[in-house]
C-alpha cells in the first residue's frame, strides 16, 4: 500500500552526511525501509532526509520486539507524496538521541517512547516523563505485565 | 408618619423588591436564554417551570459555606457585603411614582452612580482576599473596567441632565413627561450609557471580571453558599438598578406620553418596572448571542472610542441646545 | 510577534519565580537542596538522571523575553487545568504570565492515560476496535476504520465495495458530527454561547443517524476487520435525507451567526498563528495543516476504503490563524455534506461483510493504516506475530502532535487568548494520551 521511494535518492543523501551501515529495502507493507545498525546515528540520518525533502515526521514510536526497543520514524515529503520509515534498535535502557533539532514534531513522541520502554533521552529540551507518575514501570515493556484490579490492591 | 419609621418601611421594601427581583431575573434569564438558544428552560417544577426558584434558593442557602486556607479572613467574609450595600442602596433613588421616591437628593443621578461604583471596590477585595490567581485576575480587570467606562457612562448620563437642567431624578421623568423621552434627542448618549451598563453590570460582551471560560468564574471562584449568593443577587440588583436608571433618563420613568403624571397612581411603579425588564431583556438577548471583549480590546474601546465620541456628542448637543435657545426654539434652562 | 519569539537565555528558574511569588505568603519555599533531592525523583530521562543544564521552566522551545522598552511586572505561574472549564478535557498547562501576557507555556498530559496500547497486546483483533474506541472518542469510525486497513492489509481480505462506501459514509457523518463538537465549543470560548447550543443542535442530528446503524452514539465498534458491522437501514436513510435538505442552509446560518461576527472576528483573527513552517516542522496535519496553506488531505493523496470515487474539495486558508481553521472546518463540513449524498445516490448492492473465519489469525509481520481523520492523520501501526493477538498496536495520535504546536503558538498571546487557541488545535485527551 506505501509508496515506495527511490532508492538511490535516499542512499546519496545518507552517504553524504556520513550515516553508515544503512540498510535500504522495501518492505511489502511499510514500502520504503530504511534500518540503521548504529541507533547512534539517528539525528544525523534525519538530518540527512530532511535536507533530502522530506518535511515531516509524520509519527515516532517503539516497539518491544525480540529482547531489543525498535525506534521507528516515519518520514513524509508532501511535494513528492512519497513516506520512508526509518529503524533503528536499541537495547534496554539504552539512551536515544533525540531528532528534535531537525524535526520538533518528534518532542512529545520521544518522551513518550523514552518512558514506555525504559530509555534514557539526550538531546531533548525537556526530556521528562510524558504520560505516568514516578517509578512506573516501562508499561510497553514484554516484560511489564498486566495486572488485575484484586493483584493492585493486595500489593497495596 | 416618623421620620425613622418610614425610613424602615422603604429600606424594607427595598430588599423585598431585591429579592423578588433576584428570583424574577434567574428566572427570566433561564428563559429568555433559553428560547434565544433553542434549547429548553425550567419546566417541569409548578407551571411553567415557576417553581424551580425555590429549590435554586434553597440549593445557595443550604450549601456548605466553604472557608478556603490563606484566604484574608476578614476581608473575604467583608466583601459579599461591600459589594450587596452598594447595589441595594442605589435602589432607593429610583422614583417609582409622584412620591414613591425613598431618597430624592438635588442631585440624585449622582448620588446613585457614586453607589454603583463602591461595587468594584467589593469586587476588588473579594478577589484579592481569595488568594487564588484566576481571581485576582478578574478582579484587576473589573478596576481597570470601572476606570475605562465610568467616565463615558457619566457623559453619557449628562445629556439627559442638560435637557431637563436638573440632577434630581424625579425631576428629569417629570421633564420627559411634558415633553418627549430622551431616547430621541439624545440618541448617542442612550446607545453609549446601554453599553456601558452592560459592562457596569458584568454582561457578557464585556463580562471581563467573571469571564467564565477563561477564570472560570473571575473573582467568586472562592466563593461557595450564599456569600456567592450575595455576589449573585448583587448583580442582578445592579441589572436592575441600571436598566432602572435607562428606564427613568431616557425612556420617561414611571410615567407614560399623553397620560398626566398626576393621574398615573399606583400604575407609575407597574410602569417603571415594565419598561426596566424591557431593558433587560435587550440586556440578555445581548448576552446571549455576541462573543466576549478579549481585555485590550474591551480597554481600548473605553478609552478611544467611547471617551472621544461622549465628549464630542456632549460638547455638540450643549451647542446646539444655546443655539436653539438663543433663537428661541427652546425654552429650557430658565 | 514573531521578532519577540527567542531562544530563551534568562536564568531564572522556577524556584526564583516561586520564590518572588510567596515572598510575603505562607507558602513554603524548597531549599535548593530538597530541589536537587527532587529531581532525582522527577522522572527525568536524561542519562544520569538530572535536569539538563541551562533550561528554565517552563521549559519548552519558545519564551518571550522581556521587552526593555515596555512596563513589565513579575512574572508568575498559573496553573491552567485539568478542571479549567475551558481546557477542553483534562490538559494541564502551567503558563508563565507577565500581567495577562504569556511568557511561556507548558503542557503537561497524562492525566486520561489508561494503557490502551498495552491493553491492545492482550486482545484478539476482532476485539481490538472496542478498545480502540475509546482513544479518540469523538470520531470512533477512523480509529476503527484505520486499524481494520491495517488488520486487512496483512491478512489480504478482500473488502465488498458495499462495505467501503458505508465506511465513507459513516466516516463522513462521523466527521461532520466531530466538526461540530469543535466549532461550537471554540465559539463558547469566545463567549458565544447561543453558537454552542445552535451547532449541538445539528451534531445531535448526525449522532442520531449513526446510532440508528450502528446503535451506539460514542463507542461505535462499527467498522471491522473485513466490512462493517451492520448495513444501512431505510429509516437511517430517510433521516440522512430529512437532515441534508436543511443542512446547508444551517451552515450559512451559522456563518452569519458566529463567523460574521465582529467580535468573534476581533478575538480570532490573526490570535493563534501557525506558520507554514511550523506546521510542518511540528508535525500538524489535518485541518491545522489545510488552514496553514498546505494543500493535502489524506483522503484525496492516498485515498483508502473508494474515496478514489467521490468528488470532493481540499479547503485550504492561507491566514493560519483560529479564524482559518474555523473556516476551514466549516468547509470541510460541506464537502461532507457532498461526499454524503454522492455516497447515498451510488451505494452499490452487495455484502457489508467479508466472509472471515470466527477467530483471526493474521499472518506475522507489520501494516499500517492511515486515514485522514477529523482532527489530523490518524495511523494504527500493528506488530502481528502469526496468533490472534497483535505482538504490539499503536495509534498515531494527530492531537499530540499539535499539542508541540500549542507550547509554541502561546507565548506572547494574552490569557483570553489562550483558551481561544489551545480550544483551536481540537485536542481530544482520550488520544493524547490513550
Amino acid at each position: 500500500m506505501m509508496i515506495r521511494t527511490d532508492h538511490t535518492l535516499l542512499q546519496t543523501a545518507l552517504d553524504a552526511a556520513g550515516v553508515s551501515a544503512a540498510e535500504i529495502t522495501d518492505h511489502p507493507q511499510l514500502g520504503t525501509l530504511v534500518v540503521l545498525a548504529d541507533s547512534g546515528m539517528t539525528p544525523t540520518a534525519l538530518a540527512a532526509l530532511k535536507a533530502a525533502g522530506f518535511e515531516q515526521l509524520i509519527d515516532t514510536f517503539g516497539a518491544d520486539i525480540d529482547g531489543q526497543v525498535q525506534a521507528t520514524y516515519r518520514l513524509r515529503s508532501l511535494s513528492l507524496n512519497v513516506d520512508v520509515t526509518l529503524r533503528t534498535q536499541l537495547d534496554y535502557g539504552a539512551t536515544l538521541r533525540s531528532v528534535t533539532d531537525s524535526y520538533a514534531s518528534a518532542l512529545l513522541a520521544e518522551r513518550e517512547l523514552c518512558e514506555m520502554f525504559g530509555l534514557t533521552l539526550t538531546g531533548h529540551p525537556n526530556p521528562k516523563r510524558l504520560l505516568t507518575i514516578d517509578g512506573a514501570p516501562p508499561f510497553l515493556r514484554k516484560e511489564v505485565g498486566l495486572r488485575t484490579k484484586e493483584e493492585l490492591w493486595q500489593n497495596s | 408618619m416618623a421620620m425613622w419609621l418610614k425610613a424602615l418601611l422603604f429600606a424594607l421594601v427595598g430588599i423585598v423588591v431585591m429579592l423578588v427581583n433576584g428570583a424574577f431575573i434567574i428566572y427570566m434569564l433561564r428563559k429568555v436564554l433559553g428560547h434565544a438558544h433553542l434549547r429548553l428552560g425550567p419546566t417541569e417544577l409548578g407551571p411553567a417551570g415557576l417553581a424551580q426558584l425555590i429549590p435554586d434558593i434553597l440549593k445557595l442557602l443550604t450549601k456548605e459555606d466553604r472557608h478556603p486556607n490563606q484566604t484574608d479572613k476578614w476581608l473575604y467574609c467583608l466583601a459579599p457585603i461591600i459589594v450587596f450595600v452598594p447595589s441595594l442602596t442605589a435602589f432607593a433613588f429610583i422614583p417609582y411614582g409622584e412620591k414613591l421616591v425613598a431618597a430624592n437628593p438635588n442631585l440624585g443621578l449622582l448620588m446613585m452612580i457614586a453607589f454603583l461604583s463602591v461595587v468594584p471596590i467589593g469586587i476588588f477585595a473579594a478577589g484579592w482576599a481569595s488568594r487564588n490567581k484566576y481571581a485576582l485576575i478578574g478582579a484587576m480587570r473589573s478596576v481597570g473596567g470601572a476606570i475605562s467606562y465610568e467616565i463615558p457612562l457619566l457623559l453619557a448620563a449628562l445629556a439627559p441632565v442638560m435637557l431637563s437642567g436638573s440632577a434630581n431624578l424625579s425631576d428629569i421623568v417629570h421633564a420627559q413627561a411634558g415633553g418627549i423621552w430622551y431616547i430621541l434627542p439624545c440618541l448617542p448618549s442612550a446607545v453609549i450609557f446601554f453599553l456601558c451598563a452592560q459592562m457596569e453590570t458584568n454582561q457578557t460582551p464585556f463580562d471581563m471580571a467573571e469571564a467564565e471560560g477563561e477564570l472560570v468564574a473571575g473573582f467568586s471562584t472562592e466563593y461557595s453558599a450564599m456569600r456567592f449568593g450575595f455576589m449573585y443577587l448583587s448583580e442582578f440588583a445592579g441589572n436592575f438598578t441600571m436598566a432602572a436608571l435607562i428606564a427613568t433618563l431616557f425612556l420617561g420613568g414611571w410615567t407614560l406620553p399623553g397620560v398626566d403624571p398626576a393621574t398615573m397612581g399606583v400604575f407609575g411603579p407597574v410602569v417603571l418596572v415594565l419598561k426596566t425588564y424591557l431593558v433587560i431583556f435587550c440586556f440578555m438577548m445581548v448576552r446571549g448571542n455576541f462573543s466576549r471583549y478579549r481585555v485590550d480590546q474591551y480597554a481600548a474601546l473605553g478609552w478611544k472610542k467611547l471617551i472621544p465620541i461622549t465628549l464630542g456628542w456632549t460638547l455638540l448637543l450643549a451647542v446646539i441646545l444655546k443655539v436653539l435657545q438663543m433663537v428661541g426654539l427652546w425654552g429650557g434652562w430658565s | 510577534m514573531a521578532e519577540q519569539l527567542t531562544q530563551d537565555t534568562t536564568p531564572d528558574t522556577s524556584l526564583d519565580i516561586l520564590r518572588d511569588l510567596t515572598a510575603d505568603s505562607t507558602v513554603e519555599v524548597v531549599s535548593a537542596e530538597e530541589l536537587a533531592a527532587g529531581y532525582e525523583n522527577a522522572g527525568w530521562l536524561t542519562p544520569d538522571g538530572t535536569p539538563p543544564a541551562g533550561i528554565t521552566v517552563p521549559r519548552n522551545i519558545r519564551r518571550i523575553a522581556d521587552d526593555p522598552h515596555q512596563l513589565t511586572t513579575d512574572h508568575y505561574l498559573l496553573n491552567m487545568g485539568p478542571q479549567h472549564p475551558s481546557t477542553h478535557g483534562v490538559l494541564r498547562v502551567v503558563l508563565e504570565l507577565d500581567g495577562e501576557r504569556i511568557m511561556s507555556s507548558e503542557a503537561h498530559v497524562g492525566q486520561l492515560h489508561r494503557g490502551i496500547e498495552k491493553l491492545a497486546e492482550t486482545r484478539r483483533y476482532g476485539q481490538l476496535g472496542s478498545l480502540f474506541d475509546r482513544a479518540d472518542y469523538v470520531s470512533g469510525i477512523h480509529t476503527e476504520l484505520a486499524l481494520a486497513l491495517a488488520t486487512e492489509e496483512l491478512a489480504e481480505i478482500e473488502v465488498p465495495a458495499r462495505a467501503q462506501w458505508l465506511r465513507v459514509l459513516m466516516g463522513e457523518i462521523n466527521r461532520c458530527a466531530s466538526h461540530y463538537l469543535w466549532m461550537g465549543p471554540t465559539g463558547l470560548d469566545s463567549g458565544a454561547m447561543g453558537i454552542f447550543l445552535f451547532m449541538m443542535y445539528d451534531r445531535e442530528k448526525w449522532l442520531d443517524i449513526l446510532e440508528e446503524v450502528t446503535g451506539q452514539r460514542m463507542m461505535f465498534n462499527y467498522v471491522r476487520p473485513g466490512g462493517v458491522i451492520a448495513d444501512i437501514t431505510p429509516r437511517a436513510v430517510q433521516l440522512i435525507d430529512e437532515y441534508l435538505a436543511e443542512a446547508d442552509a444551517r451552515l450559512d446560518e451559522h456563518w452569519d451567526n458566529l463567523y460574521e461576527s465582529e467580535i468573534f472576528q476581533q478575538r480570532t483573527q490573526g490570535i493563534g498563528v501557525v506558520t507554514k513552517q511550523d506546521a510542518l516542522d511540528f508535525g500538524a496535519s489535518g485541518f491545522i495543516l489545510r488552514a496553514s496553506g498546505v494543500d493535502w488531505d489524506l483522503r484525496r493523496d492516498r485515498p483508502y476504503s473508494a474515496y478514489d470515487r467521490f468528488e470532493f474539495d481540499v479547503m485550504t486558508r492561507d491566514e493560519g490563524d483560529i479564524y482559518a481553521r474555523m473556516v476551514c472546518r466549516l468547509d470541510e463540513v460541506r464537502q461532507s455534506h457532498r461526499i454524503i449524498r454522492q455516497c447515498l445516490a451510488g451505494l452499490p448492492e452487495g455484502d457489508y461483510m467479508a466472509k472471515l473465519p470466527k477467530v483471526l489469525r493474521v499472518p506475522a509481520g507489520e501494516a499500517c493504516g492511515i486515514v485522514e481523520g477529523p482532527r489530523g492523520e490518524l495511523a494504527v501501526h500493528i506488530y502481528a506475530d502469526g496468533s490472534d493477538k497483535p505482538l504490539r498496536a499503536h495509534i498515531r495520535p494527530p492531537t499530540q502532535y499539535a499539542l508541540n504546536i500549542a507550547d509554541t503558538v502561546l507565548p506572547g498571546q494574552l490569557l483570553a487568548d489562550a483558551i481561544v487557541s489551545l480550544g483551536s488545535f481540537d485536542f481530544c485527551f482520550g488520544e493524547v494520551d490513550r
